[in-house]
């Protein structure tokens, strides 16, 4: 076969594959996913759920609380390691500073420096508010996984730009312990970086709504520097999540994610 | 002759036969008093296991508390508030209330943590009277709880034993720390058995950052007697003044279950009082009717000698009232000091069952009676009144009989 008859097939198949890509491009304009878009959606899930953390990584960031009755500003630490094993620790303010919080596969625990003890968390306060503000306690352990506790349907892919923007609709997978019945998500697909995620309750009222913003790179990462949660039924409060830093590849000893540990972080 | 005179002689002569008809008729009629001083002793105890334990008779609470319950939302409460409730005849007992978590060795549990006052407390509810283990708060009982029963079996708890409370106080911080167990209540309620941890009033305070006000003041009457809604009223009047957005609600309001469940029991007690009572009639019925035509050739008799049929029916009419009355004081004599006894001793049950639960109310299976005027007369009027009906359509009967075919009725 001569080079011209080889460029020809490859002109063909390049023409083929922008028109296949066009068509996919028009079919995003009309809002409705492709199927190359569908087949996607568990990989940005997964990409979702990986922003901020990997399988061995730490953060540091500041969370301030606004409510009709308090302002509070706290300093945390943050440790995971795969799935299961997540740390945070309180250093500000000095009042509560060393106060820990472990989760353990699906045990949760807080240690408490004051009293020197240690409280495992019932299954039932996962959804309770952490320490006074709008994350509960499966928020900040992150014991939740959209790529494995939720089924997700794009209702709506739309260009923006160079940008593609996925609405997604997750339910929970059946038998996945899981606190919320929906949430809605908005998410530039190519980034994987979410714009907004609502949460429905069981009765389907919406419950929260958490907004990302300040895209910035932390860990080598593009990821939104600042997490803003909203309840739906007090209006004017609000909790704030800053990254300050994220370390990706964090070594660990055997015996960190453990109670034995707590009282030396 | 006077008919009573000689319905008396009547019955004298069939001794044996009027004995047992006066202790068969008087034995059910003593069963019907003492199981109706029963069936209200039931009801009492589980009004008053709902009131005197847990709710007291009527609550005030901030706007809203009690359709969302929040740390937040409470009442300003000062202790000269005191003399205006009794002024209408009610004691008052302040309470907080706020959530959080018990951990004890490597469980836990979510649990509704309550700050009563000390010296209130005891005028409302008999919570300081009903502790199984350990004892009830002291003046100085700090860092100390009283826990529901339920809730120290699930965590393994009793007196003496250290465990952490954790909440969120008042200013969003971290509450948090170890108090040692007092006293673990007997039965409550469902909800105080599984999830109650009693403090005292300073400490709630001290653990949760919250100075000023209440969520609830439970109060009580002096005297039972005053009508419940009639108490709400007044103390409708009194909050007004003192703090007009106060919310008043009756226990019946509070615990809508619990009120038509009772509601409920009264009305199928009353049933089955029907049915005994119909049960009694039939005896009576049979009585009267095996009394009377067994005696129809007497009754002929008497006719032959010159007796005039309304004196037969008045004859009839006058020994079922003897019979009546000699029942009755068999019965009161049988049925007031038994009822009486259960009163004082109660009825134990507790061979069979353990505890008795209904909507939620959990109390001992040893039944009381309570008797009243209800009680004491209404099955002895009921006996002595279907004692004359049964025995009049027979005793008519007999009366206008001929008396050949009375005589030949042998």
């Amino acid at each position: 076969m001569g080079r011209t008859s080889v460029s020809a097939i490859f002109q063909c198949a390049a023409l083929l594959l922008a028109s296949y890509f066009a068509i996919a491009d028009i079919a995003s304009a009309d809002g409705k996913p492709t199927k190359a878009e569908i087949a996607e959606l568990p990989k940005v899930l997964d990409g979702v759920d990986n922003l901020w953390f990997s399988s061995k990584s730490s953060a540091d960031m500041t969370m301030s609380v606004k409510t009709s009755h308090y302002d509070r500003v706290l300093k945390l630490t943050y440790w995971t390691s795969g799935l299961d094993k997540a740390v945070v620790k309180i250093n500000f303010p000095p009042s509560e500073k060393g106060t820990v919080t472990l989760r353990l596969g699906s045990d949760m625990y807080n240690y408490l420096p004051n009293v020197d003890k240690t409280v495992k968390v019932s299954a039932a306060l996962r959804s309770a508010s952490w320490m006074g503000s709008h994350f509960s306690n499966e928020d900040l352990v992150h014991s939740a996984y959209l790529a494995r506790d939720y089924d997700g349907t794009i209702v709506e892919s739309k260009k923006k730009g160079s940008t593609t923007v996925w609405t997604v609709d997750l339910v929970p997978k059946k038998g996945s312990a899981v606190v919320w019945s929906k949430i809605r998500m908005i998410v530039e697909k190519e980034r994987r970086i979410p714009q907004s995620q609502v949460f429905f309750d069981e009765r389907g009222t919406k419950v929260r709504t958490l907004a990302f913003s300040d895209i910035k790179k932390l860990g080598g990462k593009m990821v939104p520097g600042k997490i803003m949660v909203t309840p739906a039924d007090l209006p004017g409060e609000h909790t704030e999540m800053v990254y300050e830093t994220i370390r990706h590849g964090v070594k660990f000893d055997s015996g960190f994610f453990s109670l034995e540990r707590l009282k030396s972080l | 002759m006077n008919l009573l005179i000689f319905a008396l002689r009547n019955l004298g002569r069939s001794r044996r036969r009027t004995i047992i008809q006066v202790t068969g008729i008087g034995l059910v009629t003593a069963t019907m008093l003492i199981w109706g001083g029963i069936n209200k002793g039931v009801e009492d105890l589980l009004e008053k296991t709902a009131t005197d334990l847990d709710t007291g008779e009527l609550q005030l609470h901030a706007p809203g508390y009690v359709q969302s319950p929040d740390l937040y939302k409470t009442m300003p409460y000062v202790d000269h508030w005191q003399k205006q409730f009794a002024k209408i005849g009610l004691n008052a007992a302040p309470r907080l209330y706020g959530f959080g978590l018990v951990g004890a060795g490597n469980q836990s549990a979510g649990v509704q943590i309550r700050g009563v006052d000390l010296n209130y407390e005891p005028t409302v509810t008999e919570l300081n009277q009903i502790v199984r283990e350990g004892s009830w708060f002291e003046a100085e009982s700090a860092n100390e709880l009283v826990i529901g029963r339920t809730l120290a079996r699930r965590l393994h708890l009793s007196p003496g034993d250290n465990v952490v409370v954790l909440a969120q106080a008042a200013d969003g911080s971290s509450a948090n720390g170890v108090f040692r167990i007092r006293g673990v209540l007997g039965p409550v309620n469902d909800d105080v058995d599984a999830r109650a941890v009693y403090l005292t009033l300073p400490s709630f305070q001290n653990f949760f950052r919250l100075q000023a006000g209440v969520h609830e003041i439970a109060l009580k009457r002096f005297d039972k007697s005053q009508e419940l809604k009639a108490a709400a009223n007044k103390t409708k009047t009194v909050t007004e003044r003192l703090h007009p957005q106060i919310e008043v609600r009756t226990w019946r309001e509070l615990k809508p279950v619990v009120a038509k469940m009772l509601d409920i029991l009264s009305v199928s007690a009353k049933f089955i009082f029907a049915f005994i009572y119909l049960s009694l009639g039939g005896i009576i019925i049979n009585i009267a009717f095996m009394t009377i035509y067994d005696r129809i050739s007497e009754f002929g008799t008497m006719t032959a000698l010159g007796m005039m049929p309304r004196q037969v029916l008045g004859l009839i009419m006058a020994e079922a009232a003897w019979l009546g009355l000699f029942t009755a004081l068999l019965a009161w004599s049988i049925g007031i000091p038994g009822a009486l006894l259960i009163q004082h001793y109660g009825l134990d049950l507790r061979i069979f069952y353990d505890q008795i639960s209904m909507a939620g109310i959990t109390i001992k299976p040893i039944l009381f009676t309570r008797i009243g005027a209800t009680e004491i007369f209404a099955p002895v009027v009921f006996m002595i009144l279907s004692l004359n009906l049964f025995c009049f359509y027979p005793g008519l009967d007999a009366a206008r009989m001929d008396p050949i075919k009375a005589l030949n009725s042998r």
